[in-house]
């Protein structure tokens, strides 16, 4: 069995696992330079690093520290010594990436999606969402939750990691699904990125490594950044202004690249990993749908994923994309991806109002791309003519 | 001092169009470097609970970062509003890059809230680099330090001033940075206080920012946060961190200083005044100039505290080492003062009055330092120079004892420091009075000296003025000649001068010009100057030190240019190692900001331009070593040699061997890392081979190609070669670890299919290894014992099952390499079972495939005649064998001799064997079983033949065989009465054979063996005949009867009968060919008859599964 550590994807065997002694009062805290060096932190005392005894199979429940005595459980890495879930590898685990160019809604989406699949979600799937590390629940109550749907205010832009190494970690979820006798459970991390970060392969390489190691990639695109889509717009919506820095087909074009980079991808082969292509703010795009157009209704997937109402999604919005962006963009995709899908999403379900502030968060289909891609790993079922 | 200054912020670039976080506008001269540094220090985040939008209420963050003597950062983060799409949480940061040396006097955080900082740029800046460098930085302080008094003076806050000061001296030995929990404005006051009370020296080396969002990222030596951050969360952070939280008056434990003791007890405007500032500046310079801020201060105040009033206590440990530190920079110094004296004196004192004096051999060892020290100075002195005895006289002091307040003397002490001076000055006046009559005598005797010297200079002037003039004439124009070449000299220095001034020229137009070419330029020069000129001018000390520091704040681009053109001419050298390691720790910050290409590009440069003097350039490289980073020769080195065969590297590899250990190491992993898995294997066994040729220990070779081969291969890949790396000599040893890994890897999905005959060695190194799992281990030494004919049943049944878990291909494969190795040697009846039951099986088709492999097998032995009786010890297992016996595989036996005569058919047909078969005839003559099968190991007869002249041919003829006998014997006619006897008899005997098919009731067995036994001959020709008309009377019941039998019951009841006439061997033996004469002869009754076996049988296949060994001689099938 092999483990990749979900924070710097090394992979290793049960019996590299290593242990970090957790006695608060344990004499001798040490400087863990690896630990600092992986989270940007400067080195500071932390439990020691306990290596377990030699062992041929499988991993010790706890280690006995060395110096205090006090047996730890509290696994971790070991190439970045961050703290592993306890089950790590006896539980499935997954990442998705969520990536997008600049205030395309990144953070937004995953506010919205985690919400949704706490509540909504989780009653037809029967699964539930948990927070694996306090470090995830203080990052969604003080960046996500609280200023969205309690205080009703948008979200800050994510800072880009160079200067603030918070992001580089992952939100980290599990997800426990029940079909009636059995349980499932699945650990899920969410990678939000800084949209500064995305607009060359040279820093995506260097501070994005996590897409190239995604079980799933959901990429969202900006319809108010769409030239075509802004002139039908610019009356009815809040548009803000255009980045071509962050176009679709430039952000398509450096994932492409970052692939064949890292990954050592031949200009031949396509990206294997599933990608959910999604239109973010699709509220905006409203008036100038169809009224019968898939969008304009939220989904419905009980208990399973829908397959025709995601053939349908698939269809209207390659269509618009094919109308609207440059027809390169569409050409890149089939070329350069293997298994994709289009989805339309509205984090908030309308837009902020001048002083940006909201009056009810209603999101639509924003758990659409992530039930694809669950699907897309076996790990919901599909069904047509549901 | 250049000031440099940047802004950073989130905007929309008019000029790139580039949108959202990025430098704003930055002064000419910040370097990426700097860009770096200061990207991580500026983030800001708007604390949590506070209103993302009333900014007022957003802290300042004030932050101080000390990077080197030479450079530090002062800067200004703060909330400045949305960005450009709305969204609240943009920032402003304002930078300053600056030495570091004028915050001794005014400490950074006298700039909190100066109107210097900006919070917006409303500018539209087209060049990014437009801020001004300024000459200075001289805002006037915004905070007025002397509110420190006030701040310190409510709330109890000088006890956690205290521990403060000692959180901040003791973070270095910890690792402990300091995290304040207070309001923005308290935290200000807080750093305050810890800049005002460290000597001056100190305060450019406290790190601190008045706010972060996340402590923990900040690298500061004091962090200020807000209550509602993340921190403090875990219990962990009271730990990892000094933390003083100023609400609830908790601190994190931390030990006691000195140095805090002091300062805290003085921390009012007086004491500050009266106790402080004497200490530090009286005993400050006695320790070593600050690199950061540690326990030495807690030295200081104790080095302090000795010259107070002491109660007879003994020295301690800690003081001690205050006074050992402190002699080291008397020890140091090149001159002394009667301060100095005197304070030595003092010390002296101390020591020998501690309780402690005469045990404690640290006490002697410093008070021999003294005696030195003071034996020194007194020598000194005594060799008259008059400055130093005035140095030593000159604090004159009033007779009632020190006064100035230079040197506060605890009173106690006055008399005994008095007594001293006097002695020292008693001495000192009688030494000057020997030194005045020694001057005078030595006076003399030089003016002596001189006045002979002068005589003899005359005598001699005059003796070679004759001479002199002789060659006067030579000497003019010698002169002459001289005078010309000085001026050629003073021509070429000139134009040397004005190279050297183009040549400074030529590359500080280049540090100007960021990415613009000068090589036009240089080529000028190349034109100008002869290359001789060039490489003299350009390998000058001077010049190349100049050229050094003109670099510095070069980019990566500007490095390469300059080197591309003026490196071409640099001699490797002494005069040039500087260069060297200039350029070299230049590509060892690029490597260290990740800039890896631009480095990679730079080496490359490097090596082009040091092309064809690589070994001296290397050499140089290696002298170097220790004043490099460590790794950057290495570097240098692989990128020499990356694109060399591994002996082409030898000559170069020699030259950093003996200093680098890492060396190999470091080149076997780089060549590593560039491969694939598969490569990379090679690679590593290339670098053993050579390393054996070349004499390199390969044991760390191995486990760090090894290590690095597995780092670069995909899990699916490294997996694919462990076997690989297992098998392959080369690699032994292995590390124990990694070999337990490869092998557990190799094993995990181990399966009998991936198990080949060359591989038996590796299996028998392995079985038995600790890394296996159980069961892994238990198949491989069954399969072992197997082909070492071992196997017993237990074992054997293992391997039946994972036999049944093989496809049909690799159960074949399996067996075609296995049986023959396990017949090799001779086997035991028993081994032979064990065998069988291991590796036979009904399975789809397998049992056709075990046949054939095992009959090719026995087939092969007889090409040797000396392996015949294998051969015939196979024939008599199988005459011994039982069903019972091989119970796992049922009807097993009947099946082997239903075919026997067709295998032995084959064999007798094939040439090859004729001699063998002969031989085996010999062989089984005396065996019991051998007149069962005879006619069958003959020579070219058809097994038909054989069978019809034992079988159904028979039938008709018995009386003529009979009585062809018997004429043989009696050579006479029989007579009618005979005959009739005769067909009598058989009549009868018929009848008797005929009763077996009519009832079969008990002792049946019994029955057929006693008319077997009553006329050998006649019984199968009659039997057969029974079991023809059987099989055409529609009653396929009996006919099933019949056959169940003899698959199912014959062999039992004849055992049990003592079989020695082997009954059921000779039914099965003929029953295929009697089968297929009588479907030959078939009819409509014999067909439907058959017709209705088959139904029945298919349909109750349970009850006659070994109806499917004679279903295709029983039926026709159609095509």
């Amino acid at each position: 069995m092999v483990i990749t550590c979900p924070f710097c994807f090394r992979q290793f065997s049960p019996q590299e696992l290593r242990y970090r002694c957790s006695n608060t009062y344990c004499p001798e805290p040490l400087p863990d330079e690896l630990y600092a060096m992986a989270r940007g932190y400067a080195p500071m005392p932390m439990g020691r690093v306990l290596v377990p005894g030699r062992r041929l199979f499988g991993q010790p429940d706890g280690v006995a520290c060395d110096t205090c005595g006090q047996v730890s459980h509290r696994r971790i890495c070991p190439y970045c010594h961050q703290e592993l879930s306890e089950d790590i590898g006896h539980v499935d685990q997954r990442i998705i990436a969520i990536i997008g160019g600049r205030a395309t809604g990144k953070t937004h989406y995953i506010a919205s999606l985690v919400n949704r699949l706490k509540n909504e979600v989780a009653q037809n799937f029967n699964v539930q969402a948990d927070m694996m590390n306090e470090e995830t629940k203080v990052r969604w109550e003080n960046d996500f939750y609280t200023p969205l749907f309690v205080r009703k205010v948008v979200l800050q832009p994510t800072r880009p990691a160079g200067i603030d190494s918070t992001v580089r970690a992952p939100l980290m979820f599990r997800f426990t699904f029940s079909d009636g006798a059995r349980l499932r459970a699945i650990n899920i991390s969410f990678f939000d990125s800084a949209g500064e970060d995305m607009t060359s392969v040279d820093t995506m390489s260097v501070q994005n490594r996590y897409i190239c190691y995604a079980d799933g990639i959901i990429f969202l695109l900006d319809p108010l950044q769409i030239p075509t889509v802004r002139q039908q717009l610019s009356t009815s919506a809040n548009v803000p202004p255009a980045d071509y820095k962050a176009s679709p087909e430039a952000i398509v074009g450096n994932l492409r690249r970052l692939f064949e980079r890292q990954q050592g991808l031949p200009a031949t082969q396509k990206v294997k990993v599933p990608v959910a292509f999604t239109l973010s703010k699709i509220d905006t795009l409203l008036p100038i749908l169809d009224a019968s157009s898939a969008l304009q209704r939220p989904a419905n997937h009980p208990g399973w994923l829908d397959l025709d109402d995601v053939r349908s999604v698939n269809t209207e919005i390659s269509s618009f994309l094919s109308e609207w962006i440059n027809p390169s963009f569409m050409i890149g995709v089939r070329n350069g991806f293997a298994c994709y899908n289009f989805f339309g999403v509205s984090s908030l379900g309308e837009q902020p109002d001048t002083n940006n502030r909201l009056s009810v968060v209603s999101p639509l289909r924003v758990e659409d791309p992530f039930l694809w891609l669950l699907y897309k790993l076996s790990l919901i079922k599909g069904r047509k003519g549901g | 001092m250049a000031v440099l200054q940047q802004y950073y912020t989130s905007y929309v670039n008019p000029v790139t169009g580039t949108i959202g976080f990025q430098v704003k506008a930055t002064s000419p001269g910040i370097i990426p470097a700097m860009e770096t540094t200061i990207e991580k220090l500026i983030a800001y985040a708007i604390p949590p609970s506070l209103d993302v939008w009333a900014i007022e209420t957003h802290p300042v963050a004030l932050r101080y970062f000390y990077e080197s003597p030479e450079r530090s950062y002062l800067l200004c983060s703060q909330s400045c509003g949305p960005d450009n799409n709305g969204r609240p949480g943009n920032f402003f940061a304002h930078t300053l890059v600056l030495p570091p040396d004028m915050f001794t006097v005014i400490p950074p955080i006298s700039f909190w809230q100066s109107p210097f900082w900006r919070r917006e740029d409303t500018e539209t800046r087209v060049d990014p680099a437009s801020l001004p460098v300024l000459s200075s930085f001289d805002e006037e302080p915004s905070l007025d330090l002397e509110g420190v008094w006030d701040f310190l003076a409510r709330e109890g806050r000088r006890e956690l001033l205290y521990k403060l000061l000692c959180g901040v001296i003791y973070s270095k030995k910890t690792y402990r940075r300091v995290v304040i929990l207070d309001t923005p404005e308290h935290i200000v006051w807080w750093i305050a206080a810890v800049s005002t009370l460290l000597p001056p020296d100190y305060r450019p080396l406290l790190t601190f920012a008045t706010y972060h969002q996340d402590p923990k990222q900040g690298r500061y030596l004091i962090t200020g946060t807000t209550e509602d951050s993340s921190f403090g969360a875990n219990p962990m952070d009271l730990r990892s961190f000094f933390v003083l939280n100023a609400r609830t008056g908790v601190t994190s434990d931390v030990d006691d200083s000195a140095y805090a003791r002091l300062a805290a007890q003085a921390a009012t405007p007086e004491l500050y005044e009266k106790q402080l500032l004497p200490v530090l500046a009286d005993y400050i310079h006695r320790f070593p100039s600050p690199t950061a801020i540690d326990e030495q201060l807690n030295l200081v105040a104790l080095y302090a505290d000795l010259h107070a009033p002491r109660t007879g206590a003994s020295l301690d440990v800690g003081e001690l080492e205050a006074i050992h530190k402190a002699l080291t920079s008397f020890e140091q110094a090149e001159q002394c003062t009667a301060q100095d004296i005197m304070e030595l004196e003092y010390l002296q004192q101390v020591l020998s009055q501690s309780p402690n004096a005469q045990s404690s051999s640290m006490i002697a060892r410093e008070r021999e330092r003294i005696d030195g020290l003071l034996n020194k100075y007194r020598q000194q002195a005594a060799r008259a120079s008059d400055i130093s005895v005035r140095s030593y006289r000159e604090p004159e002091r009033p007779a009632n004892g020190p006064s100035n307040g230079e040197i506060s003397r605890p009173t106690g002490l006055d008399e005994p420091w008095r007594q001293q001076a006097q002695a020292a000055q008693t001495l000192q006046a009688s030494q000057a009075t020997w030194m005045n009559e020694e001057t005078q005598r030595l006076a003399e005797t030089q003016r002596a000296a001189e006045e002979a010297r002068r005589r003899a200079q005359e005598a001699e002037a005059q003796r070679l003025a004759e001479a002199q003039r002789q060659v006067e004439a030579q000497r003019l124009a010698e002169a002459q000649r001289q005078a010309e070449a000085q001026r050629a000299i003073e021509e070429a220095r000139s134009r040397a001068q004005s190279l050297e001034q183009a040549l400074r020229q030529f590359v500080e137009n280049i540090i100007q010009h960021d990415g613009i070419s000068m090589r036009g330029h240089f080529e000028q020069l190349q034109h100008n100057y002869p290359e001789e000129d060039l490489r003299n001018a350009i390998n000058q000390p001077a010049y190349l030190q100049w050229l050094i520091e003109a670099l510095k704040p070069a980019s990566s681009w500007q490095l390469r240019h300059v080197w591309e053109t003026t490196g071409t001419y640099i001699v490797p050298g002494k005069h040039s190692r500087n260069v060297l390691i200039f350029i070299l720790q230049a590509v060892g910050q690029l490597w260290s900001q990740q800039r890896t290409t631009e480095g990679k590009e730079l080496l490359q440069f490097i090596w082009q331009v040091m092309q064809g003097q690589e070994t001296a350039w290397l050499q140089l490289a290696a002298d170097s070593y220790n004043d490099l980073p460590q790794g950057i020769v290495e570097l240098f080195y692989y990128s020499l040699v990356h694109d060399l065969d591994l002996e082409q590297r030898v000559p170069y590899r020699s030259i950093l061997l003996p200093i680098s250990r890492m060396l190999l190491a470091y080149e076997i992993t780089s060549d590593i890392s560039s491969m694939n898995a598969q490569q990379g294997l090679a690679s590593v066994q290339g670098w053993i081979n050579h390393a054996r040729q070349q004499g390199y220990d390969t044991k760390p070779l191995i486990a760090q190609g090894l290590t690095q081969l597995q780092r670069s291969s995909a899990p699916d890949e490294w997996r694919k070669l462990a076997p690989d790396i297992l098998k392959d000599a080369l690699f032994s040893p292995l590390p124990a670890m990694l070999e337990e890994q490869l092998v557990e890897l190799t094993f995990s999905s181990f399966s009998l299919s991936q198990f080949v005959l060359e591989d038996v060695p590796f299996y028998q190194r392995y079985r038995n290894h600790p890394a296996l799992a159980p069961e892994n281990s238990q198949i491989i030494n069954d399969i072992l014992a197997l082909l070492q004919g071992q196997i017993d049943e237990e074992r054997a049944l293992r391997i039946k099952d994972e036999m049944e878990s093989l496809s049909p291909e690799e159960y074949q494969r399996f067996l075609a390499w296995c049986m023959p190795h396990c017949f090799e040697h001779s086997i035991s009846s028993e081994k032979h079972r064990s065998l069988i039951t291991a590796l036979f099986s009904w399975q789809g088709g397998r049992a056709t495939c075990f046949w054939q492999v095992y009959w090719d097998t026995f087939k092969e032995m007889l090409v040797e005649p000396q392996q015949t009786q294998r051969f015939v010890d196979m024939l008599a297992f199988w005459f011994a064998a039982t069903p019972a016996s091989l119970a796992q595989h049922p009807y097993i036996v009947q099946d082997f001799f239903l075919w026997l005569p067709e295998e032995l058919r084959k064999i007798s047909e094939d040439r090859r064997f004729q001699s063998g078969i002969q031989a085996v005839n010999k062989l089984i003559e005396k065996k019991r079983w051998s007149s069962t099968l005879q006619g069958l190991l003959v020579e070219k007869k058809s097994l038909v033949t054989t069978v019809l002249t034992k079988g159904l041919s028979a039938i008709s003829s018995v009386g003529a065989s009979f009585w062809a006998g018997r004429r043989k014997n009696e050579e006479r006619q029989p007579d009618e009465k005979e005959i009739a006897r005769e067909e009598r008899r058989q009549q009868q005997f018929a009848a008797k054979v005929e009763g077996l098919f009519t009832g079969k009731g008990r002792g049946y067995s019994k029955r057929l063996q006693g008319l077997y036994r009553e006329s050998e001959s006649e019984f199968w020709p009659y039997y057969w005949r029974q079991v023809q008309i059987t099989l055409t009377t529609l009653n396929a019941e009996e006919a099933l009867a019949l056959f169940s039998y003899w698959f199912e019951d014959a062999f039992e009841k004849f055992e049990k009968l003592d079989d020695s006439d082997y009954l059921p061997q000779q039914f099965f033996m003929n029953l295929l060919a009697v089968l297929r004469e009588i479907r030959l002869e078939g009819g409509r009754d014999f067909q439907e008859t058959v017709r209705r076996i088959d139904e029945r049988a298919t349909r109750e296949l349970e009850k006659y599964r070994w109806y499917l060994l004679i279903q295709d001689s029983l039926i026709e099938r159609k095509a």
